[in-house]
């Protein structure tokens, strides 16, 4: 058969097929196979990987739960936090959602995007330099995340998961 | 009824006289009978070894229209646990090679069973290095980059 070259995803098979393998391998199997090689690293982030994942039928069903909570700072005032983890039809759990990367608003809005995106939108926040008291000062905000289990694009516990500010 | 034969030639030059609708399992085979009849069809890239494999999987696969021969009264169920066995006695090396004529000749269904058989060898490893030795893939991260991910995957952000 053809030879496939010293850089393919997998030796001896072309990258074509070796990403229709890869894109078989249950979820709960990313974060081994993540850390194999460079190559199969940017592959699993990439758009191209969800996108041969629908084409083969390899998607998942995932429940993600969300849970706002709150968890002292210095003892002295409490920060809010959101906490989420990830589970999948079996039951397995598979992990933790990363943080927003910033901190977190008050009065959020959350939606689901085309069954597969978490949208967090809005809010608001403290404004800085505001102490909170009857004259406390908030702002605001404009900031939207989403939060793409598929795109694989992430540097967190999961490498399936990503936080985008845009 | 005489069934039409046809010829498959391996890289080796080794002759296979096969039925049409045991080839015909192949997309490929099946646009070229039609193209070039009676015309024996050289696969150059496949070996004679991997050629036999590949036919004995679509002679179990064929389906007959003229009623008899065995293999096409398997059932779905039967046929399922044949395809999973016979993945399962082909070692790696080869099993690449079956995947990659699957690939080549457009056998879907055989390229299904093959593809499915390599992921899951890979989610049957225990660790990246297990994966990496059974199928001879470099491990091109630095150092660094090795301690990166390490902590990524101890303290999400």
């Amino acid at each position: 058969m053809e030879s496939s070259s010293p850089s393919s995803l997998i030796p001896g098979l072309t990258d074509d097929v070796a990403e229709l393998c890869l894109s078989r391998i249950p979820y709960s199997a990313f974060l081994i196979i993540s850390q194999v090689c460079r190559r199969w690293r940017t592959f699993l982030k990439s758009k191209h990987f969800s996108a041969v994942r629908k084409l083969t039928g390899s998607v998942e069903e995932f429940m993600c739960v969300l849970m706002k909570s709150q968890s002292p700072e210095d003892g002295s005032r409490w920060v809010e936090y959101l906490y989420g983890e990830v589970f999948d039809a079996s039951g397995n759990n598979l992990g933790q959602i990363p943080s927003v990367p910033a901190p977190l608003k008050s009065q959020f809005g959350v939606a689901v995007l085309g069954g597969g995106k978490i949208v967090l939108v809005g809010g608001y926040a403290e404004a800085e330099g505001f102490p909170i008291d009857a004259t406390t000062r908030i702002s605001a905000s404009a900031d939207v995340y989403e939060f793409d289990p598929a795109s694989n694009r992430s540097s967190s516990i999961s490498i399936c998961f990503a936080w985008l500010c845009f | 009824m005489s069934k039409k034969m046809i010829v498959l030639k391996s890289s080796e030059g080794v002759s296979f006289v096969v039925e049409e609708a045991v080839a015909r399992q192949s997309k490929i085979i099946s646009f070229l009978v039609e193209e070039f009849p009676d015309r024996e069809l050289p696969l150059t890239n496949m070996t004679s070894e991997i050629l036999r494999k590949t036919i004995e999987y679509c002679k179990k696969h064929v389906v007959e229209d003229d009623g008899g021969g065995d293999s096409s009264s398997s059932s779905s169920g039967d046929l399922k646990e044949w395809d999973v066995k016979f993945v399962a006695e082909i070692d790696q090396p080869r099993l690449m090679d079956l995947l990659m004529a699957a690939n080549y000749l457009d056998i879907p269904s055989l390229l299904d069973v093959t593809c499915q058989k390599v992921a899951d060898t890979i989610a049957a490893c225990n660790d990246e290095k297990e994966i990496r030795a059974t199928f001879n893939i470099e491990n091109d991260f630095t150092e660094e980059e090795v301690e990166a991910i390490r902590m990524e995957n101890q303290y999400p952000i």
